[in-house]
């Protein structure tokens, strides 16, 4: 049994873990074809083809199936075009913060002594630093944008997988198969990169979608405040409009569609992420 | 006090382990330091001296916290003494670097107790006795696959597909042990430390073990340092036993010398202590105290003194120096004992 | 005494999952208050299984599917967790392997061992107190250790008061699993002597679980002998260590390496047989030098000899000559390998 068949297989066994898979391999899809599923351009003002008038917060009908918002713009094609931002705000800070996370977690673990201490301090500055005004913050001095908004959940949300890892290298480091590498003459690369590094793969992989759901989150959470990426349409952004309009009372579509979408995809890394967890930590697994 | 004269062998030892002493400091509370401004150790090793013939095997024996593993750490430099000096091949250990390191990392392997953890869980056996290869740069594939073939072969395994292409968890503890071996002579070393490489596994597989390290010593000429707690497991295999107590040795010699004709009481006490299967044999012990003190607030004189059923004054003034009882067996203690062992 | 304490009847232990396995298969024996049994057998033997289900504590995908556990002429291999919570420790009492685990590092020993009291019997707080100090000074610790923290024990200290805990509540069984095998062999022994000393005067029964036929050697008068779930060899110490009638009994002995007794060492070739399903025939078959078509095509009977010791095997009568040929180690190397 190798690490990876094995992931599969638990995933699959998970009945929650294949609905989260089942919806986030949709999501990609729309995201993907967005162009091609859309019904408008998201951006796009449009009439009512029966009265020829702005479409303005029309509710949902057959010619608008999730309703408009008070600029006539379609709400399907934002929720449509929004999946891109969620998906890539996601995944990409994802990626960052297992990079980041995973090498600072091996590097202190497994030199330990001051090396150890220093980045120890630093993830516990980073566990201190609130996310949502230090987002503010920091795209109120840059401009808002979502490279700035990965960078920032990147540079901060890395804090969590490192302190995980650092801790199991610290156990792995004293088992003797690590001393039998270095008799040998291994060096420090060589043992960390190719021995300890497939043992702390499935904690890695567990923050994944970790991560994805709190950048997912992040993202929605900032464009709520109004300091989204005013180029691009996000869920976070749509929920910021209608609130900020003043239509949020009235219009319930407009909410209700990006809330869902939101709502949906984080529950489903949530229950990806929880297939996992036996798999990282077999003391939980059950044979 | 350097002891090398007196337990030189003629022929020029493969290692020589010369007054080496490993302590750790203790940590200490901000407000215990400033009581107690001068710095404590835990003296794990402290004062051990040793020579190594080629091919010869030799059993280091003691309780835990006798300091008898980290002997091994220190001789297979996963860790640097304190003070003295380690010789392998006429060349101090601690002073290598770059190539020099490389050769000797060559030629100096490790065997570890615990079955399970000994192997990388996630490595197959191909890629774990392969490793040692890649490592030393040995680029050639198919050279590569015939010395992992032949490491397994001679470490008793067939080197089917089935084994190269499986993980640890499809084998069972002796087989483990014997990949773990495999890994080890894959470099064809010279010295190998073996650290309790038997006390995890099943009775019924020791043995196996125990002849392969015999036979490897025959066939690649293999010198092992056998660490190990159990007095029984030790006297079919090796030449020599080192008794270690709380950093040093108390009593060294031939093997059969050692068991038949103990002079140390602690070495006693310890042959004493192991149950016998025979159930109509009643032992009779010398009486220890069971806990060792601790290794820190050593007693002053004997070290073995605080447990000692013979003790007298004299013993606590200084510590004695290993005497030499009988050709080639040293005993550290003022009142060696010369009744016969009950037995 | 007529009815034993204990009696287990063929019984049958099952791991269910992905691949179910009957860990324990047909077990039987008994046990007199004051007997003392010792049950020995390599890893993955179904030992520490079988004495699990005598304590209720088998996991939850372990089950008792066939036989019985009587305990007092009661089957209790059903007993729901609160009926085993009453039985459990006041009447069989468990000796961990692993001291370490057994005490809470943040309290005071006596205060855990008074509480544990306590949460059994309504006693006084004063009365629990005494009660500690008495245990503690029966198993050879001074009672002014126990108002230490159990890190400032060492471990064959914990492990005494481990089994003073055992023997807390006048249990009439004690289930001790490997009690000794994480300890150095000065500590080994004397707590070895201590569940002795104690045993001959509480005159408790025992089970006393270990893969070293030494410790059971000097501990207990009755051994039972466990290969892959089954009971293959059983009688008094003295006889079945002298004059093993099994052949896997003489390869355990031959295999044990005795200080100062000069013989060839033998290892078993091969390792234990995959469970799921069991072999046909003898489960030894495939390691034993004297295997024959009979022993790989019919499962042998227990054979009991007049002495009252038995075995699992084909050839009980030709054991003589199997003990000549099983103490030499070319005998073991020809078993054909696979």
């Amino acid at each position: 049994m190798s690490t990876s068949s094995s992931i599969v297989r638990e995933l699959l066994r998970d009945r929650l873990a294949l609905f989260g898979l089942v919806v986030v391999a949709l999501f990609f899809f729309v995201a993907i074809f967005a162009p091609a599923l859309a019904p408008h351009d998201p951006m796009e003002v449009l009439k009512h083809p029966e009265t020829g008038k702005a479409a303005i917060l029309q509710p949902p009908s057959r010619y608008f199936p999730f309703g408009t918002t008070n600029m006539a713009r379609d709400v399907l094609s934002q929720v449509i075009y929004g999946s891109r931002i969620a998906l890539l705000v996601g995944f990409t800070a994802a990626f960052v913060v297992t990079f980041i996370g995973a090498n600072v977690g091996l590097i202190a673990g497994f030199y330990g002594g001051w090396v150890d201490t220093i980045l120890m301090r630093i993830v516990d500055i980073a566990y201190a630093i609130p996310f949502v005004p230090f987002a503010i913050l920091l795209i109120a001095l840059l401009r808002p944008s979502i490279v700035y908004l990965i960078m920032i959940v990147g540079l901060l949300m890395w804090r969590a997988p490192a302190r995980v890892i650092r801790a199991q290298v610290l156990s792995l480091v004293q088992r003797p198969y690590v001393k039998a590498a270095r008799v040998t003459g291994a060096s420090n690369l060589r043992i960390m990169y190719v021995h300890l590094m497939p043992n702390i793969l499935p904690i890695v992989l567990l923050y994944i979608p970790l991560s994805v759901g709190w950048a997912i989150m992040a993202e929605a959470s900032v464009s709520f405040l109004g300091f989204g990426d005013p180029r691009m349409v996000s869920w976070g952004g749509m929920l910021q409009s209608a609130f900020a309009t003043g239509a949020m009372r009235v219009a319930w579509w407009w909410t209700l569609a990006p809330g869902i979408a939101i709502v949906l995809i984080v529950i489903s890394v949530y229950f990806i992420n929880r297939a996992f967890e036996p798999i990282a930590s077999p003391s939980i697994r059950k044979e | 006090m350097s002891e090398n004269i007196l337990l030189s062998t003629p022929q020029t030892p493969l290692l020589s382990v010369d007054d080496v002493k490993k302590w750790y400091p203790v940590r200490q509370s901000m407000f215990a330091s400033l009581i107690q401004p001068d710095k404590r150790f835990v003296k794990a090793i402290d004062g051990v001296s040793i020579q190594l013939k080629k091919q010869e095997i030799i059993g280091l024996v003691g309780e835990s916290g006798s300091g008898k593993s980290t002997l091994g750490e220190l001789v297979t430099l996963l860790q640097t003494p304190t003070e003295g000096t380690i010789t392998f091949d006429g060349a101090d250990i601690s002073s290598l670097h770059g190539d020099a390191l490389k050769q000797f990392r060559k030629r100096v392997q490790v065997i570890f107790q615990d079955p399970y953890a000994t192997l990388n869980q996630r490595f197959t056996i191909y890629r774990t006795v392969v490793e040692p290869l890649i490592i030393h740069g040995v680029r050639d594939k198919g050279e590569r696959t015939r010395r992992v073939k032949l490491a397994l072969t001679r470490s008793g395994l067939k080197p089917e597909d089935d084994l190269l292409n499986a993980y640890p968890h499809n084998l069972s503890g002796g087989q483990r042990q014997r990949v773990s071996i495999a890994r080890a002579i894959v470099l064809e070393p010279d010295l190998v430390v073996a650290d309790e490489p038997v006390s995890m596994l099943d009775v019924s597989v020791r043995s196996g073990i125990l002849n392969l390290l015999a036979e490897l010593r025959d066939t690649i000429g293999l010198t092992i340092i056998f660490i190990s707690h159990d007095l029984s497991t030790v006297q079919n295999l090796c030449d020599r036993i080192a008794v270690m107590y709380l950093g040093r040795i108390v009593e060294i010699g031939p093997v059969k010398q050692v068991i038949e004709r103990a002079f140390h009481p602690y070495t006693r006490a310890l042959l004493e202590a192991v149950p016998l299967v025979d159930p109509d044999v009643k032992r009779e012990r010398t009486n220890i105290d069971s806990e060792p003190p601790s290794a820190i607030d050593l007693p002053p004189g004997c070290r073995f003194s605080s447990r000692c059923p013979f003790v007298t004054p004299e013993c606590l003034i200084a510590e004695p120096e290993l005497v030499e009882m009988a050709p080639g067996h040293y005993v550290r203690c003022i009142h060696p004992r010369h009744e016969p062992i009950w037995y | 005494m007529d009815t034993p304490l204990l009696e287990v009847k063929d019984l049958q232990i099952e791991y269910k999952g992905r691949r179910s396995l009957k860990a324990v298969d047909r077990v039987n024996f008994e046990l007199q208050l004051g007997d003392n049994l010792g049950i020995v057998g390599e890893s993955g033997c179904g030992k520490t299984t079988l004495a699990k289900s005598l304590l209720g504590l088998l996991p939850d995908n372990g089950s008792v599917v066939g036989g019985a556990i009587l305990w007092d002429k009661t089957d209790v291999s059903h007993y729901s967790e609160n009926e085993w919570n009453r039985l459990r420790w006041s009447d069989i009492a468990l000796v961990p392997q692993n001291a370490l685990s057994s005490f809470n590092p943040v309290y005071r020993l006596r205060d855990q061992i008074v509480e544990a009291i306590r949460a059994h019997e309504s006693i006084s707080v004063d009365d629990a107190r005494r009660r500690t100090e008495k245990l503690a000074t029966m198993v050879g610790i001074d009672p002014q250790r126990l108002m230490d923290f159990p890190h400032q024990l060492s471990g064959g200290m914990k492990q005494r008061l481990v089994i003073a805990m055992a023997l807390a509540l006048n249990p009439r069984l004690i289930i001790a699993d490997e009690p000794t095998t994480a300890l150095d062999v000065v500590v080994q022994d004397r707590i070895i002597r201590q569940i002795v000393e104690l045993q001959n005067e509480l005159k408790f029964a025992m089970i006393y679980i270990s893969h070293d036929i030494a410790v059971v050697a000097e501990t207990c008068h009755l051994i039972a002998v466990m290969y892959a779930g089954q009971i293959v060899e059983y009688g008094l110490t003295s006889a079945v260590l002298k004059k093993p009638i099994h052949p896997y009994t003489m390869g355990l002995k031959n295999a044990f390496p005795e200080l100062r007794v000069d013989k060839p060492l033998i290892s078993i070739p091969g390792h234990p047989p995959n469970l799921d399903p069991p072999p046909t025939g003898c489960r030894f078959a495939s390691r034993c030098p004297f295997a024959t078509e009979l022993c790989r095509q019919s499962e042998p009977p227990m054979v009991e000899l007049p002495s009252g010791q038995k075995a699992a095997c084909h050839y009980v009568d030709r054991a003589l000559e199997l003990r000549e040929l099983a103490a030499k180690a070319e005998t073991w190397r020809q078993v054909p390998a696979g």
